[in-house]
């Protein structure tokens, strides 16, 4: 269905389109939005946030794949939008982790790297299929979906001692995946 | 990307929104689609001493033609220029905007004296509601700034915004960033700011005005 709202959000009713992925992923995004947060934004900051991430799809449709599906995208870019809006406040994130401690997207590389982005998506795909299902899921949820390691580890019935060691090893992993292929892991 | 991971594994206590909620980010949205981004809703004013600087940096570039149309920094809340021809990267017009919308074109400035090559499509604008910057070149770029990093005189490495491509975000900062031009804008109050026109290495398609390093 997402590829299909892709696909829609790029024909003449687009804005219709769009209209009808905000209904549906609204409550995704104001998650991802808490999470990245630490649940410190106010309920205005939320609502600004929230249609920034819209916006933002909407003003980048074209460069959407409609096989990628819209959540990995409205992950990251509500994940840039707490960044944008704690940095603008001078502000670290709320949560007991820091925001600058989710990243692991492109806002790390150099700006020279660029035209490799995509390539290096490609690449980080592969690597995360090298983790385990644990470590996968450990590391996407940590990653896009902003949670906690302690909610991690209630949602996969472990200790959250275990579910930090196992975030730590995926991202070792990964890193070195990706120096062995030629990136830099800054 | 990682679509069959999102297809699997739900969020832990998702926030269910409501229809009400739904309608207002629906309405917050289509008036960010559909206004200038000079005539947003928020008051742009609590930022203004923030974002007059960037204002007047490209204003500067209008050669002093703010005046012309009796604009101060306190009424600008946007300012735009688009290169007359696409193709030629010569003459861009430069427009200010006051709250009310209402755009005058202020004057022109010849991006070849600024050494900038290839603007093709260039559209930059400036501010949003909440003190951040949008600067938009070219379909493919947009470069967001955000005023209060921008006149942060904490360090040489401040973060001056974000080049995003597509769903890439990459920080921009004076590491990144070449410094083409430097030069003085003194505003209507008399007051002086040194500025600089800068493009990111390796974009010599986008050009972007910043603080100059002290």
């Amino acid at each position: 269905m997402e590829n299909e709202l892709i696909a829609a959000l790029k024909s003449e009713d687009g804005e219709q389109a769009l209209y009808k992925i905000l209904e549906l992923f609204s409550g995704y995004v104001c998650t991802v939005l808490r999470n990245f947060s630490g649940g410190s934004l106010s309920a205005e900051d939320t609502e600004e946030l929230c249609s920034d991430v819209f916006r933002q799809l909407w003003f980048h449709r074209e460069n959407l794949r409609c096989d990628a599906g819209l959540k990995p995208y409205l992950s990251v870019c509500a994940k840039n939008a707490v960044k944008n809006r704690f940095r603008s406040l001078n502000s670290p994130a709320a949560g007991a982790e820091s925001i600058d401690d989710f990243d692991v997207l492109p806002s790390e590389l150099s700006i020279e790297r660029a035209a490799e982005l995509d390539e290096m998506m490609t690449e980080l795909q592969k690597a995360v299929k090298t983790l385990s299902a644990d470590e996968q899921e450990i590391f996407l949820r940590y990653f896009f979906y902003g949670e906690k390691t302690a909610a991690i580890a209630k949602i996969l019935g472990i200790n959250e001692n275990t579910a930090r060691s196992k975030l730590s090893r995926a991202r070792g992993k990964l890193k070195e995946f990706l120096i062995n292929r030629g990136y830099e892991y800054v | 990307m990682f679509d069959e991971f999102f297809d699997k594994c739900a969020l832990e206590d998702e926030v269910q929104t409501s229809p009400e909620f739904n309608d207002k980010i629906k309405e917050k949205l289509s008036k960010k689609l559909h206004t200038p981004a000079s005539v947003k809703e928020d008051n742009l004013m609590k930022h203004i001493n923030i974002a007059k600087t960037v204002i007047s940096a490209a204003a500067v570039a209008a050669l002093g033609a703010v005046s012309m149309i009796g604009a101060s920094a306190d009424n600008i809340s946007e300012l735009t220029y688009t290169p007359a021809d696409g193709k030629d990267l010569g003459s861009v017009a430069f427009q200010v905007s006051s709250e009310d919308g209402t755009l005058s074109e202020v004057g022109t400035v010849n991006l070849d004296d600024f050494n900038v090559k290839e603007v093709d499509d260039a559209v930059i604008r400036y501010v949003d509601a909440d003190g951040n910057s949008a600067t938009k070149i070219s379909k493919d770029f947009e470069v967001n700034y955000r005023a209060v990093t921008l006149t942060s005189d904490s360090g040489a490495n401040d973060i001056l915004g974000n080049l995003i491509i597509g769903d890439k975000v990459i920080e921009l900062t004076r590491d990144n960033l070449e410094v083409v031009e430097e030069f003085d804008y003194t505003l209507q109050d008399g007051v002086t700011n040194r500025l600089a026109l800068a493009k990111p290495k390796g974009f010599d398609n986008v050009a972007l005005v910043i603080p100059a390093d002290e």
